[in-house]
């Protein structure tokens, strides 16, 4: 198992690299540069000229690239334009409270829609199935900006339960615990938008799993057994179900730290997602290379453990015999 | 001899949203103890769902609509689904056509068969274990202590029927179904595992209810045969009495579709056309549209089950000038001959 991880882990280097080029690529074809929000608007030609020399953008592109992979080989992601600061400390900041925000959400929505999905699998068809159908339809269709501005205008606009947006009250100075509830209460209303968005798919994910496992003929053997619905729905059938999940929960994982862009900017929330928005806006090739790179590793990562999931719950999976 | 099980005028109709299957329609047998029932037909005749019935598995939109299953004094019809899971894979138990998908991939041949041990049994998992090594081994599995520690992708499909009978018999049950046990497995094997069950059934005094479309297993296995025709029995006799002198028109044309090495012919007898759709079914007997000797009352007249000679029942209208000199036998005498 361990030789299987390292081996993965190998093989991962030509993919990021590859990406990394990618990625490189698209971001230099975009039009506008950065040393045009680095300088004031009145520079001279001479001014950005220099400007330029001095980031290192008058190189041909190729050689841009190996500067960046040789900075990043050895650890340096290089200073971010807009934030005047290295790109190390900003992503390591800011991934920080997407994966606040994102953690909560993520159990919250998996303690949620299992039980939610295996009760609709069940009673396919019933009432409560039809209810939840209809909420998937609903929660996979409603784009994120538009509930979350709906739950600003009500909750926090109308009613003024929750904060507009932030992940603190402006100016705050509270320490620990107090710290921890002002937070908890800014995370609620973006906490929500997320959940239920992911709810819908996740609901959908378990409900379908469990109803193709139900139909099983080992199914029919356990009640055959004479074991109770209980025994067979939730030892025999979820048992199985679980292989479904786990491909879920793989493709998740990333997305515990890569934050959601547009919900981010939308609560304000000094998340990784908008500071990306940020840095595309800004130019700040750096820290867009350093994010997106970020999220790269975090995908080829969420696979990895994806397929380790699967063999831990699917005995047929054998993880790093034979095929090597 | 006392009747183990009797099944009397069973009815399961499944209520879809094209109308009423009527799966099974008015079945009734009954088993011995220790005897073997064999149960024919094509598919889609009933046989599966008599059987799920007799255990209470049938699944919406399904529903036993009529009828009594009595077993032991009691009425499986009328117990609570609790009371029903007691007799289960403990008094009465089930083998299904598939063992490749008939086990859990994700628990170990073992766990499976103590699960059914420690439900029924009261027994501690040291014990459960010990017992299900020994029914691996009474089924003819090699290292059986190892075996128990395997997953069922690590057998082969006749293995994993032997697991499947070793788990259907852990808690010596009355009565075994065998529903279809050998239909996926090949030749070699097939004649494996009905010895096995022969064997075991004799060993263990356990009934067997034996379904399948194979002729030639049920002339093997069975001590009784019903021959099912679209939900309803068509046929109840020995299987001796059902091989020499079968009476009903479809029994004839089952037995006759038989290649036999001792005749050269060109071409299998096949009954002609298909089964009914059960959506539609005729009015009279169910079988007339395809059956040689109909007359007119077939057509509106539906034939009852009724004895001809001792031990033989027979439902059809024509059947009193079949049993004496039936035409067909003197056909197939002089086929023979």
């Amino acid at each position: 198992m361990l030789k299987y991880i390292i081996k993965r882990l190998l093989h991962m280097i030509p993919v990021i690299l590859t990406i990394s080029i990618c990625i490189f690529i698209i971001i230099k074809l975009t039009p506008g540069e950065p040393v045009g929000n680095q300088l004031n608007p009145k520079s001279t030609a001479e001014e950005r000229a220099a400007e330029r020399i001095r980031l290192g953008l008058d190189k041909p592109i190729h050689i841009q690239y190996l500067d960046w992979l040789g900075r990043t080989l050895r650890g340096d992601f290089g200073q971010s334009y807009i934030y005047k600061r290295p790109v190390k400390d900003i992503v390591g900041h800011f991934v920080v409270n997407s994966f606040i925000l994102n953690l909560g959400v993520f159990f919250l929505t998996f303690l949620i829609s299992i039980p939610i999905g295996i009760v609709c699998a069940k009673k396919q068809y019933s009432k409560t199935d039809n209810f939840f159908s209809v909420f998937s339809l609903v929660g996979i269709s409603m784009p994120s900006f538009f509930f979350g501005l709906l739950l600003i205008f009500a909750l926090a606009v109308h009613f003024k339960i929750f904060p507009i947006n932030g992940m603190i009250n402006a100016g705050s100075e509270t320490q620990g615990f107090e710290r921890v509830k002002e937070v908890l209460h800014h995370m609620v209303l973006p906490g929500i938008v997320l959940t239920i968005g992911s709810l819908a798919s996740l609901v959908r994910y378990v409900r379908n799993g469990m109803l193709d496992v139900l139909h099983k003929d080992y199914i029919r053997t356990a009640r055959a057994k004479g074991l109770s619905e209980r025994k067979v729905v939730y030892k025999h059938g979820f048992r199985n179900a679980l292989i479904t999940i786990v491909t879920v929960l793989g493709f998740w994982l990333p997305g515990l730290f890569s934050g959601a862009v547009i919900l981010e900017s939308i609560f304000v929330w000094p998340g990784i997602g908008s500071t990306l928005v940020d840095a595309v806006n800004g130019r700040d090739y750096n820290l867009m290379m350093a994010i997106m790179l970020l999220f790269a590793i975090l995908t080829l990562i969420g696979n990895l453990l994806a397929d380790i999931g699967y063999a831990l719950v699917d005995p047929r999976v054998k993880v790093g015999e034979g095929n090597s | 001899m006392s009747k183990l099980l009797s099944v009397e005028n069973l009815k399961t109709h499944f209520f879809t949203d094209k109308g009423v299957v009527k799966a099974v329609d008015g079945v009734s047998f009954s088993v011995e103890p220790g005897k073997t029932l064999g149960i024919v037909g094509e598919s889609g005749c009933g046989k599966s769902i008599t059987s799920m019935s007799i255990m209470r598995l049938i699944d919406k939109p399904g529903r036993i609509v009529e009828g009594d299953i009595f077993f032991e004094n009691k009425n499986l019809v009328n117990l609570n689904q609790k009371e029903m899971r007691k007799i289960r894979g403990n008094d009465i138990s089930m083998i299904f056509q598939e063992p490749m998908t008939s086990l859990n991939p994700v628990f170990k041949i073992g766990k499976q068969i103590t699960e059914v041990l420690m439900l029924h049994q009261r027994i501690d998992k040291n014990e459960a274990n010990k017992k299900a090594i020994e029914m691996l081994e009474l089924v003819g599995i090699p290292r059986a202590d190892q075996v128990v520690l395997d997953y069922p992708h690590q057998l082969s499909g006749g293995m994993r029927q032997r697991v499947m009978i070793a788990m259907a018999l852990a808690c010596q049950p009355k009565i075994l179904i065998a529903d279809e046990p050998t239909t996926a497995l090949d030749v070699t094997i097939q004649a494996q595992i009905l010895e096995l069950m022969n064997d075991l059934k004799k060993k263990m005094n356990t009934a067997v209810i034996l379904i399948t479309h194979d002729l030639g297993v049920i002339a093997n296995m069975a001590d009784d045969v019903i021959v099912m025709y679209s939900g309803q029995v068509v046929e109840d006799a020995p299987v001796k009495e059902l091989y020499a002198n079968p009476i009903h028109p479809y029994t004839r044309g089952l037995l006759n579709s038989v290649p036999n090495l001792a005749e050269d012919k060109k071409r299998l007898d096949s009954v002609e056309g298909s089964v009914p759709n059960p959506l539609y079914l005729p009015e009279g007997c169910n079988f007339y549209p395809r059956c040689k000797y109909a007359c007119e009352k077939c057509k509106t007249m539906k034939p009852q089950l009724i004895e001809v000679k001792k031990g033989h029942k027979v439902s059809c209208l024509m059947a009193d000038s079949f049993v004496q000199d039936s035409p067909l036998r003197q056909e197939r005498m002089s086929d023979n001959a």
